[in-house]
């Protein structure tokens, strides 16, 4: 009786999913590319060994940092950050010690960093990344939704700190990529580098 | 003990995985998908005992259930301890783990010897998933059979007199 009440919630649960099919379908790829990467024995990528050559010199507080390690699982941009002032980003990709900041310079190991700021005023940017400090000590959570304000990962917090202070840098989805940052109209590149050739728009 | 019962306590958290990241939308859902999982497990071995499985067996079944999530939190412990973090066996804890995840946000935002409070306690829970249908499926079967143990021993002494 009871496993038939479990089957039967399974059920209900199911077709109450609150993304229409097109969302989901989005979700099941997603899904599909990490489900092999993981069986590859990767995630985030491999650090390749050779430091990329950026310049941190040009971040303002509020600029988002993307990084790109080979092998990464789910696109290109393998991971997120927000720079918050003071050489230190927020980072939300660490299940062991949840939401933390970093010294910048630890992104020196990635192959590729991108650099992407807001168009909006530097007291805007500067709001923004006080606000942001409020998500420190977050749980890490990456299969949590865009609603959900009591746990993080790396793109989503950077897409809900933008929002909070009233800019949504890209359309919401059932799981925010920082591929999808990447492509977000509100952000602009401020320079890009890697670890073979040092590369400045 | 069914072969069926045995199949249901060893795939029935599977069922609960997928469920849950399916309705990672809503945390209501998440958590009615989990107790329900929970009462399955309490009744199923409490259904078991009642047919003669010991629950040394039980216990063995259970553990064999959250085999993943006990071999994941327990390297992914160790890693942590030893300041290497494992991508692979954090990753397999937090997908292993995600049906407790709106129990795991109301943590406060702590830390033990560098390890949040939250990843602490997701460690905890395939060793809390292996106990507790045990423990809950058990204890009063226990009572009942002391209980018919008194009143056997009553009644012989009544008996007597």
């Amino acid at each position: 009786m009871l496993s038939a009440i479990v089957v039967v919630g399974s059920a209900v649960t199911v077709l109450y999913s609150p993304y229409p099919v097109l969302a989901q379908s989005d979700t099941v790829k997603v899904v599909r590319e990490v489900s092999v990467g993981f069986m590859h024995g990767h995630l985030n990528g491999t650090f390749p060994g050779r430091r990329n050559t950026a310049d941190w010199s040009v971040l303002e507080p509020g600029d988002v940092v993307l990084c790109h390690n080979p092998g990464g699982s789910y696109g290109y941009w393998t991971h997120a950050v927000l720079y918050v002032g003071h050489g230190q980003v927020l980072d939300a990709n660490d299940f062991v010690r949840g939401t933390v900041v970093f010294p910048v310079m630890r992104y020196n190991n990635y192959e590729t960093v991108e650099v992407l700021r807001a168009e909006a005023t530097a007291d805007k940017r500067w709001q923004i990344a006080a606000d942001a400090r409020r998500e420190l000590g977050k749980a890490y959570d990456p299969f949590s939704s865009l609603e959900d304000t009591k746990s993080e990962y790396c793109s989503k917090l950077i897409w809900y700190v933008y929002h909070r202070n009233g800019m949504t840098l890209c359309p919401p989805r059932p799981w925010l990529l920082p591929d999808h940052l990447a492509q977000s109209p509100a952000l602009v590149c401020v320079g890009q580098w890697s670890a073979e050739r040092m590369a400045r728009r | 003990m069914s072969r069926l019962e045995i199949r249901l306590l060893l795939y029935s958290y599977w069922g609960l995985l997928y469920t849950s990241l399916f309705v990672f939308h809503h945390p209501r859902l998440q958590l009615l998908a989990t107790a329900l999982w929970l009462a399955l497990a309490v009744v199923t071995s409490r259904r078991a005992v009642a047919a003669g499985l010991s629950v040394q067996r039980l216990l063995c079944v259970t553990a064999c259930s959250q085999l993943p999530g006990l071999v994941a939190a327990s390297s992914g412990l160790a890693s942590a301890i030893a300041n290497t973090p494992s991508e692979i066996a954090n990753g397999i804890l937090e997908l292993w783990t995600h049906p407790f995840f709106p129990l795991l946000e109301q943590l406060p935002q702590g830390s033990v010897y560098g390890m949040s409070v939250a990843f602490v306690t997701a460690c905890l829970i395939p060793l809390v998933c292996a106990c507790l249908p045990v423990l809950l499926g058990t204890w009063r079967v226990k009572v009942v059979s002391g209980r018919r143990k008194l009143a056997a021993g009553w009644l012989t002494r009544r008996q007597k007199v």
